[in-house]
């Protein structure tokens, strides 16, 4: 009965007030809206509080106000209060709602990557609050998300600017595939020709105090510190064709090194060492001293301890630093210019399209090398989490 | 003679040990006491052969050994902190230094025997281990490999008192059982008292005084009477 008399004072409300605003059609789409939402505003003021009705009301005078209002988004505040009066009752998913609402009307352009965004922000900001109890964390957690955001923005945004026909076609593209390929199989095996060298010397660098390791350990950041064009020129040099090296290969080995596969690999390893190194340190630094000792004290010689107790408990760490020098191998571009832009690596050929036929033809092959980067990835690093597990 | 350390110094890290000189006789039960900080682990090291000694010498059954790598040395050694491997289970830890020395059955069982931990060989994992479990873990894996002389770096520390009173019935019944002979060091004398007959006291890198325990206890030096000793009555 109630209803039927909502009802009826909606329609008159519609016709006297809302018919100065909008045509019948649009008309007709916000009565429906308010009448879902007046049907479940009973309901809350039947069940719950008044405090929660008043509440109820507040949210739609909001919506009101700044959809109706000032946006003059007709269509959009019918589709909000729909939303708005089915949602109201599942409390966990309002402040999603309002995100949503939010970036839609303040920040149109961007409302999808900004609504991602602020929603993930929540979810996390609300975790880290309901597990730990402490404003100080969230507030923490709330000024480190803004440099989370300066990262995932840009991928973000490219990643919904594609369609998945421009990925499929990209990806059909012989070239691009041939480089991603190039990409993969160099970064690969410079990662594994890091970790063949770099461990030995890690466990050195983080079990013994020798005169002039300070100086080492800074020469391992080294290429960190050296902007990328350079270490080209200083490969070009060294490895180049009029260099003694790059002309003992190509006259012994019909080999090239610069504009070769030798020339990446070369590259790739300079620029990644670093980052298998130092997490390689830290991982044997991170095993106790005293394991050793025991396994000396019960026979094995310092290659067994090695192999069997050091090596082991470091693995996982290795490996984590193995993930690294691969992904950093992977986006290895500014020493490549110089010393092997051909055979070309997937980040080169984007650059190299993007030079030829500018932006919006790379876009896809952008989000599709992401994509296979991620891949690649979360399956070393599921490998990974079994070699833990395993190994407890 | 069994064992003795012969004149040793060592620095390390700014500390230093200065000319140690002692000795004991096989299957001895030798207690070696000290404060905090006086250089026993240091020392306990360089018997393992984990350091090589500045100077000075060790000899064990008469043959120099000052320079013989730890994996050599047959020296057995608990770490303060029990050091178990975490990668390993409970029986890979025991056996691990069998694959360097020959296993013997029933030296194997009866030390397992003697130790009760016959039903943690099945554990998979050490983490869970109690502390008086790992501890006796731990002294079993040092003891599989029949170690001539056998280390314990203060072998009570973080137990609860049950677990005390039966690590210090273990020990003494290795050695009284089996014929180990053992280096216990410590800074607590209450540990020692009634199963070690003799003792040496390590007083800031130096031993300042060693002989027979009731001869230390009834004659205290002055200067470790008012410093170490405190007030308390020993």
């Amino acid at each position: 009965m109630i209803y039927l008399f909502l009802f009826v004072i909606l329609l008159g409300l519609h016709f006297i007030f809302f018919a100065s605003f909008v045509d019948s059609g649009t008309n007709a789409v916000i009565l429906a809206a308010n009448f879902l939402f007046a049907f479940n505003g009973v309901k809350v003021y039947r069940r719950e509080s008044l405090n929660k009705f008043i509440l109820y009301l507040f949210g739609y005078l909001l919506l009101f106000v700044f959809v109706f209002l000032l946006s003059k988004a007709n269509l959009l505040f019918a589709i909000f209060v729909i939303l708005y009066s089915a949602i109201f009752n599942i409390r966990r998913l309002l402040p999603y709602l309002i995100i949503l609402i939010f970036s839609l009307v303040f920040v149109t352009p961007y409302w999808l990557q900004v609504s991602v965004l602020l929603g993930a922000f929540y979810f996390f900001a609300d975790n880290i609050y309901k597990t730990t109890y402490s404003r100080f964390f969230v507030v923490l957690f709330s000024i480190g998300f803004i440099s989370i955001i300066l990262i995932i923005f840009p991928i973000l945004y490219i990643f919904l600017q594609v369609t998945p026909q421009s990925l499929l076609s990209a990806f059909k593209n012989n070239e691009f595939q041939q480089a991603l390929f190039n990409s993969l199989i160099t970064s690969g095996i410079s990662s594994l020709i890091i970790l063949i060298f770099g461990v030995p010397f890690a466990y050195v660098m983080a079990r013994k105090n020798f005169s002039g390791k300070g100086v080492l350990d800074n020469l391992i950041n080294l290429p960190i510190l050296i902007p990328q064009t350079v270490v080209g020129v200083a490969l070009l040099v060294v490895l180049g064709p009029k260099s003694p090296v790059g002309e003992f290969m190509f006259k012994n080995c019909r080999l090239a090194i610069a504009n070769g596969y030798l020339g990446i690999i070369a590259a790739q390893i300079f620029v990644s060492s670093p980052f298998l190194i130092r997490s390689a340190i830290n991982a044997f630094e991170g095993v106790d001293q005293k394991l050793e000792d025991a396994s000396r004290t019960l026979g094995a010689s310092e290659f067994n301890t090695f192999m069997r107790i050091s090596l082991p408990l470091a693995a996982s760490g290795i490996f984590s630093g193995f993930i690294l020098a691969l992904a950093r191998a992977l986006s290895e571009v500014g020493s490549l210019m110089v010393i092997a832009y051909h055979p070309m690596t997937a980040p080169i050929y984007i650059y190299d399209q993007f030079i030829q036929y500018g932006l919006s033809e790379i876009q896809p092959m952008a989000v599709l090398l992401v994509i296979s980067c991620l891949w690649a990835f979360i399956g070393l690093h599921w490998l990974r989490h079994q070699l833990v597990r395993k190994a407890k | 003679m069994f064992f003795k350390v012969n004149g040793l110094n060592k620095n390390w890290e700014g500390f230093s040990l200065k000319d140690i000189s002692f000795e004991m006789e096989e299957g001895e039960y030798f207690a070696l006491l000290g404060p905090c900080g006086a250089g026993k682990t240091l020392l306990l090291n360089a018997i393992a052969g984990l350091y090589r000694p500045d100077s000075g010498n060790i000899f064990m059954k008469g043959h120099r050994v000052t320079l013989l790598p730890a994996e050599k040395r047959s020296v057995g050694y608990l770490f303060q902190k029990d050091a178990l491997f975490p990668h390993l289970s409970v029986k890979e830890n025991i056996y691990y230094g069998l694959k360097y020395h020959q296993p013997d059955k029933k030296y194997l069982d009866a030390i397992f025997q003697l130790l009760g931990i016959q039903e943690l060989l099945a554990r998979r994992d050490t983490v869970n281990l109690s502390g008086g479990e790992a501890r006796k873990v731990a002294l079993a894996r040092s003891l599989a490999v029949k170690p001539r002389l056998l280390l314990l770096d203060e072998p009570l520390s973080f137990l609860d008192p049950l677990s005390r009173q039966k690590v210090i019935q273990s020990l003494e019944s290795l050695n009284k059982q089996i014929g180990i002979s053992i280096i216990h060091v410590t800074h607590d004398l209450q540990e020692v008292r009634g199963i070690a007959k003799n003792m040496a006291i390590l007083f800031e890198g130096a031993i300042a005084q060693a002989g027979p325990v009731d001869k230390l206890i009834s004659e205290p030096l002055d200067f470790l009477k008012e410093r170490f000793w405190g007030n308390s009555n020993v």
